[in-house]
């Protein structure tokens, strides 16, 4: 059978036998989500990079423990997650979450204030709330696959990033075009 | 239906959760809320703006070594764990000796062997505190304080 079209299970049954190219699969699968998970944890490339390739490490070492039939990704994110927390327990971290340079609004000066607010409403949230987003908009989750894999029930995911679009919104209100009590902005220049 | 209950269900339209009837009559609400309606349009529009946002990605270079790195990693573990394990057998059988030598001679003072006693008690119970602290204590609330 071709690498590729194994499933899940049966590579983390050829993990747990110590198969390196089963453990070479499983990465090429979830390294960049890995990455960029650590990466809104953590705001810094070299870091995010260190701490998911230790997550790696970490999961093949405590790979006898797991139960091959879960879902391999929740369990990971678990041991990500903490290895998130315990840098940013020693580290003091910028609130720099690097961006791509997706065009948004439509001129580049625009863009750039629009993504350093939006900078600053994503580190201004409460972890839990941080968190929400990270996975909903940067990971194209859905709710039932954030509930999985932080654990929580849909309903507090819901709650949380209803929570944290309020503060977003509140935030970057005036960057989407909107003043306070007044039409949106953008739509009456256009009118 | 009063404003709160429209803000929620405005984020569940925005999510496309809603069903024919409860988002017919959202949307009669919103055609007379003008304060609802702006809410609605901001949802929208920061949906809009967040969906467009994404990190930078690294070069291909990066994903191309990266199972080398977590292997190199991996390898590198298991030699420090051997290194240690080592070094502290070897330490450890050095200690033992030496301690044993100097209980043993004669030439040695009491007072010495009494304060090598008490120093050898005190690393036991220093030892076996920060290791119970490590293995129990410190696995319960270990990121409380962490907000944001």
């Amino acid at each position: 059978m071709n690498d590729e079209a194994l499933s899940e299970r049966e590579i983390i049954e050829r993990v747990k036998k110590g198969q390196k190219a089963a453990c070479q699969l499983l990465v090429a699968r979830y390294m960049k989500k890995a990455y960029f998970i650590a990466l809104g944890f953590v705001h810094n490339e070299q870091d995010a990079l260190d701490i998911s390739q230790e997550g790696f490490v970490k999961a093949f070492r405590r790979i006898a423990s797991f139960d091959a039939r879960r879902s391999f990704f929740p369990w990971f994110y678990e041991i990500l997650k903490n290895l998130c927390l315990d840098h940013l327990r020693r580290k003091k971290v910028k609130n720099e979450i690097p961006l791509d340079g997706v065009r948004i609004l439509g001129t580049e000066a625009e863009d750039r204030e629009m993504k350093a607010a939006v900078r600053k409403g994503i580190s201004q949230l409460a972890f839990e709330q941080k968190e929400v987003v990270l996975l909903r908009y940067f990971q194209q989750m859905s709710y039932q696959e954030i509930a999985e894999v932080t654990g929580k029930p849909v309903g507090t995911v819901m709650s949380s990033l209803f929570y944290a679009r309020a503060k977003l919104k509140e935030i970057l209100r005036r960057y989407l075009g909107f003043e306070k009590n007044d039409r949106p902005r953008r739509e009456n220049n256009g009118s | 239906m009063d404003h709160k209950d429209i803000q929620r269900l405005i984020a569940e339209s925005v999510d496309r959760e809603l069903d024919d009837k409860t988002r017919a009559m959202v949307e009669e609400h919103l055609a007379a809320c003008p304060t609802c309606r702006e809410e609605y349009d901001l949802s929208l529009k920061l949906e809009e703006v967040m969906e467009k946002m994404d990190f930078k990605t690294p070069p291909d270079e990066i994903w191309n070594v990266y199972w080398t790195s977590v292997y190199n990693r991996l390898e590198r573990g298991i030699g420090w764990i051997l290194l240690s394990l080592g070094a502290i057998i070897v330490l450890f059988f050095g200690a033992v000796k030496m301690i044993e030598g100097l209980l043993r001679h004669p030439a040695v003072p009491l007072v010495l062997k009494i304060g090598l006693l008490a120093l050898l008690g005190g690393a036991v119970i220093l030892l076996v505190s920060i290791a119970r602290e490590h293995l129990f204590l410190r696995k319960r609330e270990r990121y409380k304080e962490i907000m944001k």
